[in-house]
């Protein structure tokens, strides 16, 4: 695993400045302002309810602004549907794993060739970085264990080729050597350049992958820097001490 | 930290070309709204015409009824369209998808059957599946008689 760097001096290939977002009259964001860049693994960690999830929902258009602004490779993109996002290289890799549980690993897998991607390729791919989906592929994707599925779910989003890849809680439910195992894959993927922000409600084993982190605590940003700073902040951040 | 400066600039490009239209919530909840109007509306210049001509023994008052409930009917089915393709049509869209992966599935599998088969009148290959029992005159699976 890797350790902490400093913010590298190029421009951030994802950028969030002062995003607000709310449900109905309700604001759960509030100025929100993080950047990602390039082949960076960013990590954010809060308390549940802190609006990490409508962050990630927001920056992959999934859930409209009210305020700021998204910036994706210099370009505001605030507003700009899901779609277009996925296809030019934003993946969201959503909590809860979001795979189909009525279709098998293999057509769970071909889900992700709308790109252009040859099936055959995507399956290799997957294959390759998971094994055990391999031994799996016939299987449907429901009576998978919660740790293949993430592992699914995970392996369809690289299948898209991403340049910017948003995991929403890969740790939720898993066993921890399973949790290792996919932030294992995580630091494999940061080292081929994918830019990576992974939002976790557990510090565990994000930390040890992040070259930056960041607190968000009741929609806002709290603090941000290198894993080990984060680290000693977070018991304060997370019991309002 | 690495940089895979190919892909960061393909993406660059990749969002610089992309067209930014606002998400088209808006539109799908009018036309959603307009189609359940449509519908309801339809149904109800239906029954409106059998009253009216049904109301009535006067042939032309009857025909204008007839023309009435035809009129409606077109209204609801062009609003049905219309509401199900705004409300339905993510649903759709994937059960599409879903249709045209069983195909292809269905068409590789035939291909491998077909692929494998040997051609009509060769030599069944060793070890092969036999049709037809074997020595001890038990049948093996697939034996047909």
């Amino acid at each position: 695993m890797t350790a902490a760097l400093a913010p590298p001096a190029v421009e951030p290939i994802l950028a969030l400045q002062g995003v607000r977002a709310a449900y109905g009259p309700i604001e759960v964001l509030h100025g929100v302002d993080l950047t990602v860049h390039p082949g960076e693994v960013v990590a954010v960690l809060g308390p549940n309810g802190a609006g990490k999830t409508t962050m990630l929902a927001t920056l992959a258009g999934l859930h409209p602004l009210t305020g700021g602004d998204v910036v994706l490779a210099g370009r505001r993109v605030s507003g700009a549907r899901p779609q277009d996002l996925a296809r030019a290289g934003l993946c969201l890799v959503p909590e809860g794993r979001g795979v189909f549980p009525n279709l098998t690993v293999r057509e769970n897998l071909s889900m992700a060739s709308h790109g252009g991607h040859k099936r055959a390729a995507i399956e290799a791919a997957a294959y390759d970085r998971f094994p055990r989906l391999a031994e799996r592929r016939g299987q449907l994707a429901g009576t998978l264990s919660g740790g293949e599925q993430q592992m699914l779910a995970l392996a369809r989003g690289l299948a898209t080729d991403p340049a910017v890849l948003v995991l929403d809680e890969l740790s939720m439910g898993l066993a921890p050597i399973v949790v290792e195992q996919l932030y294992e894959q995580v630091a494999d993927l940061a080292r081929t350049g994918v830019s990576i922000l992974v939002v976790e409600q557990f510090a565990g084993v994000v930390l040890g992958v992040a070259h930056r982190a960041a607190i968000m605590v009741q929609g806002s940003i709290a603090a941000v820097g290198n894993p080990s700073e984060i680290e000693s902040k977070l018991s304060t951040a997370y019991l309002g001490g | 930290m690495s940089d895979n400066s190919e892909r960061v600039q393909r993406f660059k490009a990749e969002v610089a070309d992309m067209k930014l239209r606002d998400p088209a919530t808006g539109l799908d909840r009018l036309l959603a709204r307009l189609g359940l109007a449509g519908l309801l509306g339809g149904i109800g210049l239906g029954v409106t015409g059998w009253i009216v001509s049904h109301g009535t023994t006067n042939a032309l008052q009857q025909r204008d009824g007839i023309v009435l409930a035809l009129l409606g009917v077109t209204v609801a089915i062009v609003g049905a369209a219309l509401w199900l393709k705004a409300t339905l049509a993510t649903f759709l869209r994937f059960w599409m998808a879903r249709l045209c992966y069983e195909q292809q599935a269905q068409a590789d599998r035939l291909a491998t059957s077909l692929g494998a088969a040997p051609a009509p009148g060769a030599p069944l290959a060793r070890g092969g599946m036999t049709r037809g029992p074997v020595a001890d005159g038990r049948a093996r699976p697939g034996y047909y008689r």
